[in-house]
């Protein structure tokens, strides 16, 4: 199960996650750290002091951000739930969203709620709305991207179990200038099942069941598939320069926001 | 083994199959709860529904299972450790129960089997003989094998029934005991018959067994009528009337004919011999003129009396005894213990004693009075009550004096019915003692230790209530 484990709680893809870095707003200098890119060197400084320093750049005050949160019913998975670590992490970002300015469209999907939020309407309105959500019904990431408008959201946040997700899906939302990140949260078991001699899987969305044995053969084959779908997105993310990491449910929500805003 | 069907031992190691093999119960019927934790098991396996998951991973799996092929319907659960353990408690608390042990130690189960020895036991099986022909087996073992050899009797019939039946029933370790009245019990490690001299008549006449206090399991009575036993078996050899002597009366011999006819025969008296003198030969007598016998004094003769009274004192030196019995005294002169008139082989009874001394001693046809009279008026009669002296003396005579031979009281004769044998509920098997009964303490720890296990592998598996926010 290592290779399940290895893949999950990890940043992938190479997107611009950062919120210093890729804006207008010059802020200052930090030092050049090994394997940045070039291009955000500052070559006259370095032509003066003879050191790297790469220039520090806000974003936009008025951008617009998107968090769109899958509520159907497999992510109630888990202990704590999945829709529990995925509501704290986009209530995180809610926050810091708002401290930098920008303003907050939170998506929920099983039904298709929207709430704006800004400086104005700020963290208590995302707190009582997210409170609100329940894991139920089974519209999920697919479902919102196909009815969501996100006009004028430079940053999309995607926070889900996306195995409901189509990575075609994504074109739909793909835009210029846009920065998607997705945040796939798993369940324990779905990381890392338990053995049993048998065992009733049954999908909250569908109530599809099926009835396996799980023993270490099975764990292992469950472990193959597992690596493929993430590699999958892993790989998908990568092409398109998005920002995307898979984390437990039992994960920090704060490392998992600060693995994903963190400069690239 | 001698519980265990060979279908059980098929599947068992070499080594248990070997201490299996030399194990016995003593309450096999305790090995049928063996049922119970099998049924427990079985259930458990039967009603056991696979632990249910919600996962969003679902088409992960089944795509797996795709693969696999697997019949998923018939996917069960294992049955939990812990009723693995409860259920392996419960075997061994029910083999302990039903105590094993070596079967060498076994000491075997105690089969009785009470013989009626009463007369009509030895009237010859066929129903109705004529008058005349001999049917009463004789007073003594030895008559009964010379006057009718290769002729069964009923006791031979019923007994030879009851061996047969028990043969069935019989366990490599059983034993046998015989027991009858006048007869010391008779143990055997087989079971056959006793020789004659042990079931042929005795010198006193018995009766017939408690058929109601000894009604016990492992008993077996063999007798000739049909009783109502709970527990015990019966092998009555059954019979029909049987016509013949019933007795005599002074010179009239009294025979049966059947139903309420009776035929008085003119007959001979019979002889009683007398050795010695004084008030008892005296009362002896009298006896005889009133029964009908010829009273003699010869100690020789031809013909056996049918009573002989011996009076002697024994050796030198006499000494002067005051006897007393039922209301009468007596002075008498006793010397040492002579040697015993009776046969060893034939029980005695002591009619009057002193001290240590046997006075009077009787078997059936012989009297022995260990006492000689004074000369002189000292012994002319006795003190006390005379008549209470003849009554007590003529009782002692008639109960001594030998029955005609070949007479059978007339209850005897009737019919015996019908034949019946049962075996009857057999005897339990005795427990093992010591060393034979360390399996069953083995077995109880083993089940402590398991009901133990179980108790604590059931508190660990119990599993936290699990928070599913949603």
């Amino acid at each position: 199960m290592g290779r399940s484990r290895g893949a999950a709680e990890r940043r992938e893809g190479r997107g611009h996650s950062a919120l210093y870095g890729a804006g207008e707003e010059f802020v200052g200098y930090r030092p050049y750290r090994a394997g940045e890119s070039l291009s955000a060197l500052d070559w006259n400084l370095l032509a003066r002091l003879d050191q790297p320093f790469v220039r520090v750049a806000k974003r936009e005050a008025s951008e617009r951000w998107a968090v769109l949160l899958d509520t159907s019913a497999s992510m109630g998975v888990g202990v704590p739930g999945k829709l529990q670590r995925a509501a704290e992490v986009a209530a995180a970002l809610c926050a810091v969203g708002l401290r930098g300015g920008s303003t907050i469209t939170l998506w929920s999907s099983s039904d298709t709620d929207r709430l704006d939020i800004d400086r104005g309407r700020g963290m208590a309105a995302a707190m009582h709305w997210l409170e609100s959500k329940r894991a139920e019904g089974d519209a999920g990431l697919e479902a919102l991207l196909a009815t969501v408008r996100l006009a004028g959201s430079g940053r999309v946040f995607l926070v889900g179990d996306f195995f409901d997700l189509d990575p075609a899906s994504i074109a739909r939302i793909q835009r210029r200038g846009r920065e998607l990140n997705f945040l796939r949260i798993l369940a324990e078991e779905e990381l890392v099942p338990p053995r049993s001699e048998a065992i009733e899987w049954v999908d909250p969305e569908s109530d599809e069941r099926r009835r396996m044995r799980v023993d270490k053969t099975a764990q292992s084959d469950y472990e193959l598939e597992l690596s493929h779908n993430l590699e999958a997105w892993r790989s998908f993310a990568a092409r398109h320069r998005i920002a995307s990491g898979c984390f437990g449910s039992t994960s920090a929500f704060e490392d998992i926001v600060s693995s994903i805003l963190a400069p690239a | 083994m001698s519980v265990l069907g060979a279908s059980g031992v098929a599947l068992l190691p070499g080594h248990a199959l070997a201490v299996l093999d030399g194990l016995a119960f003593v309450r096999p019927p305790a090995l049928f709860a063996l049922a119970i934790p099998l049924l427990l098991l079985a259930l458990a396996k039967l009603l056991a529904r696979p632990e249910r998951r919600a996962t969003g991973s679902l088409r992960l799996w089944m795509r797996l299972a795709a693969h696999e092929g697997e019949a998923a319907s018939a996917l069960r659960p294992g049955i939990p450790l812990p009723l693995w353990l409860l259920s392996g408690s419960f075997a061994a608390a029910i083999l302990a129960l039903a105590g094993p042990h070596d079967e060498e130690s076994s000491t075997g189960r105690l089969w009785r089997i009470i013989v009626d020895r009463s007369p009509s036991m030895y009237l010859r099986q066929e129903p109705a003989l004529p008058i005349g022909e001999l049917a009463f087996m004789g007073a003594r073992s030895e008559e009964l094998q010379r006057s009718v050899p290769g002729v069964a009797v009923r006791l031979e019939v019923a007994l030879d029934a009851a061996l047969s039946e028990l043969a069935k029933s019989w366990k490599p370790n059983d034993r046998l005991r015989y027991e009858s009245e006048n007869r010391e019990s008779l143990d055997l490690t087989q079971p056959v018959a006793p020789r004659p001299a042990w079931w042929g008549p005795g010198a006193f006449e018995s009766a017939e067994p408690d058929f109601v206090s000894d009604d016990a399991r492992g008993t077996l009575f063999v007798t000739d009528r049909a009783q109502p036993l709970e527990h015990a078996g019966l092998f009555a050899s059954g019979g029909g009337e049987v016509y013949g002597l019933l007795g005599r009366r002074k010179s009239l011999r009294l025979e049966w004919a059947g139903g309420s006819a009776f035929e008085e025969q003119p007959a001979s008296p019979r002889l009683v011999s007398c050795v010695g003198n004084g008030a008892v030969a005296e009362v002896l007598e009298h006896w005889c003129l009133t029964r009908g016998f010829s009273f003699t004094r010869a100690t020789d003769g031809g013909e056996e009396p049918a009573l002989r009274l011996d009076l002697a004192a024994g050796e030198p030196p006499l000494e002067p005894l005051s006897v007393e019995r039922d209301g009468w005294r007596l002075e008498v002169r006793v010397g040492l213990p002579v040697e015993q008139v009776a046969s060893p082989r034939e029980p005695r009874e002591i009619w009057l004693q002193q001290g240590t001394r046997e006075l009077v001693v009787w078997s059936p046809g012989r009297i022995e009075v260990n006492w000689t009279a004074f000369d002189g008026e000292r012994s002319a009669s006795p003190g006390g009550d005379p008549a209470a002296f003849a009554v007590s003396w003529s009782r002692l005579f008639d109960r001594a004096v030998l029955p005609e031979p070949g007479a059978v009281s007339l209850a005897e004769r009737q019919s015996a019915g019908d034949p019946r044998a049962a075996l009857g509920e057999p005897p339990i098997e005795p427990a093992p003692t010591g060393e034979a009964s360390r399996y069953e303490a083995w077995l109880a720890w083993l089940a402590a230790a398991l009901a133990a296990a179980a108790a604590w592998s059931l508190s660990g598996s119990t599993t936290p209530a699990r928070d599913r926010r949603a």
